[in-house]
């Protein structure tokens, strides 16, 4: 249709509605003086850039490779994390939990979706669903069982429920098979998925 | 159906689907480290709303997710008297009129 064309050609494409009621409500704030645009920018490219699972990643396979630092990790992680250079946003009273040949733990945030963002980023889209949030609780083996996950029944299932004051960091067991690597190849084969509960280590790709 | 079947073995790291997501969680963190609400405050107002919204109809973790996330940010600026849900809408509406009137290519001014 011509104005159709009008639209999207001659003049700017309109944004989506909460996109637009976005750019309102920061009008408003810098308008006040309460809102330094750079700033935020600073924020998204922090998250879109720098801060994600590898650095998580990083942590356990230094666990896994080296016990003192494991110990220290599940006595507590918060100072660890400190001296380590990742206590940033959220990441204040992280718990580190570890699977083992009798548990296998399983992190949701029922209220919101609190995350360890300095260890692992923004979550992804599905730990913010309501699917997932609800699920996790009320029947955790078969919310993993979708994720591919079947937990024996000689193995229990605990879930822990992050809050604004403690998030949670699932310590996956190590694969057999990456036994004896240096941490900077460990560190490849801990996926997103494995620190939450929903995954498991897996090989790394180009290792395949 | 299985409702988390299409997150299986999903493993892309990708922080925000949409460029307003990404504005909207950095303006939030940003007025929190700036003192206008602690971030218990916020988690207790995004979880309030959630449960409101999820009476209604299941959320889900992308545009829904954020929408609410807005909604829930709005309402918590608005009770520390910054600003309030109709002089957002107010903005807004300008904003869509500076966007259909300009021509392409050219900046969206105010």
């Amino acid at each position: 249709m011509p104005h159709d064309y009008d639209e999207n050609h001659v003049h700017n494409l309109l944004p989506a509605e909460p996109a637009l009621r976005v750019k309102a409500l920061e009008t408003i704030l810098l308008e006040k003086g309460l809102l330094d645009q750079q700033a935020v920018d600073a924020i998204i490219d922090e998250y879109e850039h720098r801060i994600g699972p590898h650095i998580g990643a990083k942590i356990v396979a230094r666990a896994w490779n080296d016990l003192v630092f494991k110990s220290m990790l599940l006595e507590d992680a918060e100072t660890v994390l400190r001296e380590e250079g990742h206590a940033g946003r959220q990441g204040e009273h992280v718990v580190v939990v570890e699977n083992t040949n009798t548990v296998h733990n399983l992190v949701v945030c029922t209220l919101c979706s609190c995350y360890p963002w300095p260890l692992l980023g923004v979550p992804p889209a599905w730990y913010k669903s309501d699917a997932y949030r609800s699920r996790a609780v009320s029947e955790p083996r078969a919310v993993l069982s979708e994720f591919g996950i079947d937990i024996p029944k000689s193995r229990s299932v605990r879930v822990w429920d992050s809050t604004a004051e403690i998030r949670y960091l699932v310590l996956p067991i190590q694969p057999k098979e990456s036994i004896g690597l240096p941490a900077p190849e460990l560190a490849k084969w801990v996926t997103r998925n494995s620190m939450i509960g929903t995954g498991l280590p897996q090989r790394p790709k180009d290792d395949q | 159906m299985n409702q988390l079947d299409h997150f299986s073995g999903e493993e892309t790291h990708k922080p925000f689907d949409e460029p307003w997501h990404a504005e909207l969680f950095a303006v939030t963190v940003h007025l929190s480290e700036r003192n206008l609400f602690s971030w218990a405050e916020w988690t207790d107002a995004i979880g309030e709303q959630i449960s409101k919204v999820k009476l209604i109809r299941p959320i889900d973790g992308s545009n829904d997710y954020y929408n609410v996330w807005l909604h829930a940010l709005i309402e918590l600026i608005s009770t520390k008297g910054i600003t309030d849900a109709e002089a957002i809408l107010e903005l807004q509406n300008r904003w869509a009129d500076a966007y259909r009137n300009t021509p392409h290519g050219k900046p969206v001014k105010l």
